[in-house]
């Protein structure tokens, strides 16, 4: 009881924490009063820059992004009522970058830069809605995510023809660092611009919560509850589309994030649903916050990318999560 | 007063007609129970009737009121539906997920009124399941977690009752312990409308028996008056021995 109480205030504040530290730390260390004078504008112009134009930007997009797919990734997993559905697992990551790449590919993004993020977030709903299309055909989730798995691969294949015809090495590094995923050199005018999307989606999904905890008995048994099943359905899609497709406009594809953040939050929600939501979320935008100041601070040669990290981290959670799952009702 | 009436109901699945004409009126203060062989179109008659199932033509009223014109949660609020196949998605708690049945009030599991939190207690006592609140459902046995789904049907506070096969896969006893469940429901002037397959037990608990063949509905009355041997053999091709409400089963007709 209480500490499904304090989860929240206690996340909220390792979510502070974790961006304060993020401020602190990089290759040229600041004191935490350089730092807080920073933040109040009233330290040295170089100070100011790597505070707020460098490391403050940096984070807030890393956590932003954390915040939008592991709430994506607690609603999927409710409306879709198995721990492993994910926005990257399910195609919708892989969609809205395969949708940022083509802007890329063809010179489109620089013709505006909102163009880039539409494409992303239209692409994470193209997924999302094919993803609720078949699951209105079938009832068993192993096909839904064998259906994502079917996209992603898809998705990368076109990805790796983009690549291949790639006019100059320019747009390959480009569309290089939108496949491994990374928020380096993110502005907080990149951020403005995904803010508006990455917003609406978390909205629709908080207000549609309430649904997803019905379903934990079945869709027969919530639609008697009372659960618009249609609504509900449309809702999630649409929340966890606009939500993941804005954090892919920000950053690429990151994986998996999805679904650790929401596993190590369950079970201190007694296995809710609706209550998973925002810890799932806060606790993916403290993950890749400190895992992004562990790629930041790590003495390699090259900057490592966050999307290759959280793979690295993720994708063996994801086959320990799936090797616990009981064999039941799938 | 609210009362579950189908008229002339149709449901077509597939190019065929499952379900041809049916008329049933549930009232409060009667336990109701549908039988019929498997396939008889049962489980497509309640669904249609409480509206989840599109029908393609007949009328259902709920408390005199077209059902299709109640929204999901107005309807929630009069009938309470227990489904044949009860998944759970995840190891919740026995209290939330008793609190479940609240939806239709705005509720969710940790957020419930007083109203809710006094509906979800009384569910708890009723099914006898106050000391298991704080188990997980993952550790249950199959007859508590049968109390455990009534509970979440009778917090709701409904005065109607839909329930689909209820006592499936239960032992004898756990069988009794769920029916006296209802028979208390509905002495308290709900309304019950239950499909079961075991006869006997259909006999000993119901008011009246409504017996569907073939989508359509044959014979409906007391046990008394519609449980024949005669009708067994016709309806379900078994040989039986039947003595007011008790039926003994022989064998194949």
């Amino acid at each position: 009881m209480t500490v499904s109480r304090l989860l929240v205030p206690g996340l909220v504040l390792a979510a502070v924490l974790s961006l304060g530290l993020a401020c602190l730390a990089g290759s040229t260390p600041m004191a935490p009063g350089r730092v807080l004078a920073a933040l109040a504008g009233q330290a040295s112009p170089a100070d100011q820059v790597v505070v707020w134009q460098i490391r403050l930007p940096r984070a807030l997009a890393a956590f932003a992004v954390g915040l939008a797919l592991g709430g994506s990734g607690a609603a999927l997993q409710g409306l879709l009522r198995n721990p492993l559905a994910e926005p990257g697992v399910l195609g919708v990551s892989a969609s809205a970058a395969l949708a940022a790449t083509f802007t890329l590919y063809f010179g489109f993004a620089a013709h505006a830069p909102f163009i880039l993020p539409l494409a992303a977030i239209g692409g994470a709903l193209l997924a999302t809605g094919l993803i609720a299309l078949a699951a209105l055909r079938t009832r068993s989730v192993v096909t839904l995510i064998l259906i994502g798995v079917g996209l992603s691969s898809f998705s990368a294949a076109l990805m790796s023809l983009m690549m291949n015809l790639a006019p100059n090495p320019f747009s390959l590094s480009d569309m290089v660092s939108w496949m491994l995923g990374s928020v380096a050199n993110r502005s907080l005018e990149d951020l403005a611009r995904i803010l508006p999307f990455l917003v609406a989606g978390l909205v629709l999904l908080w207000i549609s919560r309430r649904g997803l905890s019905a379903l934990t008995l079945g869709e027969e048994a919530a639609s008697g509850l009372g659960v618009d099943l249609v609504r509900q359905r449309l809702a999630v899609v649409l929340g966890a589309g606009l939500a993941t497709g804005a954090a892919v406009a920000l950053a690429g594809t990151i994986g998996f994030i999805g679904i650790v953040a929401p596993h190590l939050v369950r079970p201190l929600t007694a296995h809710d649903p609706a209550r998973s939501l925002l810890p799932a979320g806060l606790l993916g935008g403290v993950l890749l916050v400190l895992a992004d100041l562990g790629v930041r601070t790590l003495p390699t040669s090259v900057e490592l990318n966050l999307g290759v990290v959280a793979a690295l981290i993720g994708a063996p959670a994801f086959a320990w999560i799936a090797a616990q799952r009981r064999t039941g009702h799938d | 007063m609210t009362e579950l009436r189908l008229c002339d109901l149709v449901v077509r699945r597939d190019g065929t007609d499952r379900v041809r004409g049916v008329s049933l009126v549930v009232s409060p203060g009667e336990l109701v129970v549908l039988l019929g062989p498997n396939g008889a179109g049962k489980t497509l008659t309640l669904r249609a009737g409480l509206g989840i199932e599109a029908a393609q033509a007949g009328t259902t009223l709920l408390g005199g009121k077209d059902t299709s014109r109640l929204s999901a949660l107005q309807r929630a609020r009069r009938v309470a539906y227990l489904p044949q196949s009860r998944p759970l998605a995840w190891p919740s708690r026995v209290e939330d997920l008793v609190a479940l049945g609240r939806f239709a009030y705005g509720a969710a599991p940790g957020r419930l009124s007083e109203a809710d939190s006094a509906a979800v207690e009384a569910a708890l006592v009723a099914c006898q399941i106050e000391a298991l609140r704080h188990r997980r459902a993952d550790t249950l046995s199959g007859g508590e977690l049968a109390r455990v789904h009534c509970a979440r049907a009778f917090a709701a506070g409904a005065p109607l009752m839909v329930a689909d096969e209820p006592v499936a896969a239960l032992d004898p006893r756990h069988q009794f312990r769920v029916m006296d469940l209802f028979r208390t429901f509905v002495s308290k002037g709900g309304g019950a409308l239950v499909v079961l397959h075991d006869i006997a037990l259909a006999a000993r608990f119901a008011d009246r028996l409504i017996w569907m063949q073939a989508g359509q509905v044959v014979a409906a009355g007391s046990p008394e008056e519609t449980l024949t041997a005669a009708r067994l053999a016709d309806i379900y091709g078994v040989r039986a021995r039947v003595e007011g409400r008790s039926v003994e089963m022989l064998g194949f007709a």
